[in-house]
């Protein structure tokens, strides 16, 4: 019987090694990868098209939502939608992804649908992703219910700058514009 | 025995278990053949690099050739790629003293969504020319190269990766 606890204890333990070594998030420098989200607004709408590999080394954001409120979502959006507008010569462009489960795929993209179509979200890619796809590990996107966003910026395919829960308020929205600002130079 | 003396090599085993879940590939040492096509990125699947004449003298000129076979479906890009968004492919050749190297020679690249690539075998040829004052002796000849594979539906991130070539400079 302690033989049995002392393995299900070590089995346990790599277990939960296995659970925690990603999600750390992608760090400045490395690149970002393909993924092949299923687009619901912006350029690629109606495609599960590779959003960097078709704007490839322009200066773009990706944010990564995982069960983060369509409030908060809202206000980072609106820094894209405005950056899109301001760096329209630099061809900026910002994804946001939802990651979905089988369970809640249907209620986030109707709810993403319609959010989508506010006016201060013109422009920003819309997308919803299952949260087992092998992109949110390639992206180290921890899915613990503690991480509610987790947003990229960058260039070339290089992360510039990295945020977790970056807050949609004045002071979240301050920061991304200058990280985008630093990437549009 | 006791049987706290049983539990240990049952846990010994479990613990070899796990470490033997790892990687197959640290587990044997790779053939030279092996290490070179890990130094590739994905998109490359082999490379052979070579130089004309195989036998170099001081004061000739002769041709380095980097042979790059592009993966099935996948393209790289031109150095003018013709969109300034695009990875261009860059090539610099590997500086040996007292060798002067050209700019590289591409193929005529092909026109995919208004993009210039390269697809399948691509060889890059610089010319060179070994100096009379250049030291008799062996050398590499090569390049580094930055570049990105993508078809109509991905691409690879951009990367950087290297080719040489020994070479023998004599009298």
């Amino acid at each position: 019987m302690k033989t049995l606890g002392l393995i299900t204890m070590i089995a346990g333990f790599a277990a939960v090694m296995a659970v925690a070594a990603p999600g750390g998030g992608l760090k400045k420098g490395e690149s970002v990868t393909p993924f092949h989200p299923k687009h619901l607004a912006g350029p690629l709408a109606g495609s599960t098209d590779c959003f960097p590999c078709t704007f490839q080394n322009r200066p773009q954001v990706q944010v990564w939502v995982n069960g983060d409120s369509l409030t908060n979502v809202a206000g980072i959006a609106g820094t894209l939608s405005s950056a899109m507008k301001t760096y329209k010569a630099k061809e900026f462009k910002g994804l946001v992804v939802f990651l979905t489960t089988p369970k809640n795929a249907k209620a986030i993209e109707a709810a993403v649908a319609e959010a989508a179509k506010k006016p201060e979200l013109a422009g920003v890619g819309m997308a919803v992703l299952d949260a087992k796809d092998d992109a949110v590990s390639a992206y180290k996107i921890n899915t613990a219910a503690s991480t509610k966003n987790v947003v990229y910026v960058y260039k070339n395919w290089k992360v510039a700058e990295s945020f977790v829960n970056l807050g949609g308020d004045a002071a979240g929205q301050k920061t991304l514009a200058g990280a985008i600002a630093s990437v549009t130079k | 025995m006791h049987k706290s003396m049983r539990t240990l090599p049952m846990l010994m085993a479990c613990i070899g278990f796990l470490q033997l879940s790892g990687p197959v590939s640290a587990q044997k040492a790779r053939t030279d053949k092996e290490v070179s096509r890990l130094k590739l990125p994905k998109f490359i699947t082999s490379q052979k690099t070579t130089v004309e004449p195989s036998t170099l003298r001081r004061g000739a000129s002769g041709k380095l050739l980097i042979s790059l076979a592009v993966e099935d479906t996948f393209h790289i890009y031109d150095p003018n790629p013709g969109d300034p968004f695009l990875t261009a492919t860059k090539v610099t050749p590997i500086k040996v003293p007292g060798v002067v190297f050209g700019k590289p020679v591409w193929p005529l690249p092909i026109t995919v969504k208004g993009a210039k690539v390269h697809e399948g075998t691509v060889v890059v040829t610089i010319p060179f020319t070994v100096k009379p004052s250049a030291k008799p002796g062996k050398a590499a000849f090569g390049a580094k190269f930055y570049a990105q594979g993508c078809n109509e539906t991905t691409c690879y991130p951009p990367a950087s990766f290297t080719v040489t070539v020994p070479v023998s400079i004599k009298d």
